[in-house]
């Protein structure tokens, strides 16, 4: 028995509920009629999906090693990028649907003393690209580049609470830029609207470092950035809040963790992990009972549960709840995976050990641009 | 089929609803039951419900299924306001994850039908405005079409092919990814 008709709305309801981490699914149904193929395409339908599923799912992650002049997509889902990183192109950060490229050719001119203009903000669903311009001389801190290091992040322009973030990849954006010398620590900020750096905000911390591979994060309408003494120890979190420019410190509770990587927590608070002597350790800020900001242990994680990890492991990249990646501080730099849901540790293979990670979301839904523009609306021409 | 409940309805028995099918048959279930949809909530606010609510879109079939699928989730309805109270108490929120599992296996259970059914359920769901019913069988159509190809949805699905090969090779080009 051929099953009822159902009405546009319907199978619209039906379409919704396709999983966003596997876009060919709604291409291989847009292509069973022309009535399905016109609501998939439909501006409404994207809006809908979006608004459906809020969370923006994983596409896959950009791996960058020490040594290596490019970062490499690992697809988590089964869409590939349309537009595939190039050559010279390594991932910072992403944020928001855009990811943030360096694209210095040579190695230490990536780690180090970034100059603004080689710094390109990039669109891998649409291919689009915006380069940055040159930071102003006078805002580099002596003695630069010696002895700098950098970090930056990209965002959506609009203040907190006026955008969704849905779908809001072809708007402005913003790029926080922090560099530290040996005497000061600075961040600028640059806008796509008037392609220019405002600044510099300086931060009362002398003697910091940052770290282009520490993942930076967004909570509320603040960027955090990790710094680190002189021999490399986190020991500081810079809060850069956006729109007034304001730099704070935040202190972290006295543990033996020689590097943390931030991460958002559950609630979308702020958080970070930290590894010492064998286990991996959860934290998150959490108001005390007098109304000041604290830390609590959320988690700690043996990471004996398959042999014996190497003595010196270091935290690289933490999505809260879902993994962890850790890296060993010898030679041989070994990286593990942390699944913080069985909390099973696994060697990643050595040609893909990394120490920059930067995941990217960002929903796809086809636009089928070129095969759809000569529809347009039209009524119900078939049976579903 | 939907008589009043068992003793422990009997606080609810003196609101009951009658629900009259498209092909005329009767069923009396509680106000909890039937509100569970907008559409029948609607009518008892607005005191219509006298002499029985007619479904002339729903057969008797597809609202025997729609009210055991309200029957079960008015009573989790119900045991979640109960225990908002004592929401701290471990043993109550180990009790409620027993429930919600059991209400999970009711759901798979209440799925298994056929494609024609299915989509009766759908209909039913949207005009009755069940919103948990809907999602669940829409989740389900959705679901069912997983790594499927396009000639296998539009069998699945009686759908006619009306793209010319022109345009399904077009599109085919662009999105090339989705078929490797």
């Amino acid at each position: 028995m051929p099953p009822p008709a159902l009405t546009d709305d319907l199978i619209d309801e039906i379409l919704l509920r396709f999983p966003p981490e596997e876009p060919e699914l709604l291409v291989r149904a847009a292509l069973a009629c022309k009535r399905w193929f016109r609501l998939i395409s439909s501006p409404r339908f994207r809006r809908r999906f979006r608004e459906l599923h809020r969370a923006a799912p994983m596409l896959g992650f950009f791996c960058t090693n020490y040594w290596s002049s490019s970062s490499r997509f690992v697809p988590t889902s089964s869409f590939p990028l349309p537009h595939a990183i190039r050559r010279d192109w390594r991932a910072v950060d992403a944020r928001h649907g855009r990811v943030l490229l360096n694209t210095a050719a040579s190695w230490d001119e990536f780690w180090f003393g970034c100059s603004g203009d080689t710094l390109v903000v990039w669109n891998p669903i649409t291919g689009g690209q915006h380069r940055l311009s040159k930071l102003p001389a006078h805002m580099y801190p002596r003695p630069y580049p010696y002895c700098c290091s950098w970090t930056a992040a990209v965002l959506c322009a609009a203040a907190e609470g006026s955008c969704d973030h849905l779908d809001c990849h072809r708007g402005p954006f913003l790029v926080v830029f922090v560099c530290a010398s040996l005497r000061e620590v600075f961040a600028s900020v640059y806008s796509s609207e008037t392609g220019s750096w405002s600044g510099p905000a300086p931060a009362q911390l002398r003697r910091g470092h940052v770290d282009v591979a520490a993942p930076n994060v967004l909570v509320g309408n603040a960027i955090h950035f990790v710094s680190s003494n002189n021999s490399g120890r986190s020991n500081r979190i810079l809060k850069h809040v956006l729109g007034t420019q304001e730099i704070s410190l935040i202190r972290l509770p006295r543990k033996p963790y020689r590097h943390i990587a931030l991460m958002t927590t559950a609630d979308g608070g702020l958080g970070f992990a930290g590894v010492h002597e064998s286990k991996l350790y959860l934290w998150s800020r959490v108001p005390d009972n007098k109304g000041y900001a604290g830390w609590e242990q959320r988690q700690a994680i043996v990471l004996e549960t398959i042999g014996t990890p190497p003595a010196s492991l270091n935290i690289i990249y933490c999505l809260y709840g879902i993994a962890a990646i850790l890296r060993a501080d010898q030679q041989d730099q070994e990286c593990y995976i942390v699944n913080l849901k069985s909390c099973q540790i696994r060697k990643i293979p050595e040609d893909r050990a990394t120490c920059l990670i930067v995941p990217y979301m960002s929903f796809y839904t086809p636009a089928l641009g070129a095969a759809s523009a000569g529809y347009g609306p039209m009524e119900g021409s078939s049976n579903a | 089929m939907a008589s009043a409940g068992s003793g422990d309805e009997k606080a609810a028995a003196a609101a009951m609803i009658t629900l009259i099918s498209s092909d005329n048959e009767k069923f009396e279930v509680t106000e909890a039951t039937a509100t569970l949809s907008q559409t029948i909530r609607h009518m008892i606010e607005d005191g219509c419900t006298d002499g029985g609510v007619p479904l002339p879109n729903v057969t008797s079939k597809i609202l025997a299924r729609v009210i055991e699928y309200c029957k079960k989730h008015a009573t989790a309805a119900a045991g979640e306001e109960g225990s908002s109270s004592s929401f701290s108490d471990a043993a109550f929120l180990e009790v409620d994850r027993a429930f919600l599992e059991e209400l999970e296996e009711f759901d798979d259970a209440f799925l298994e039908v056929d494609r024609a059914t299915l989509f009766d359920l759908i209909l039913a769901a949207n005009y009755l405005d069940i919103k948990g019913l809907l999602n669940l069988t829409c989740q389900k159509v959705a679901d069912s079409v997983k790594g499927k190809t396009p000639e296998q949805i539009r069998e699945m699905y009686n759908i006619v092919n009306d793209l010319t090969p022109e345009e399904e090779a077009e599109i085919r080009r662009e999105t090339q990814w989705a078929f490797e």
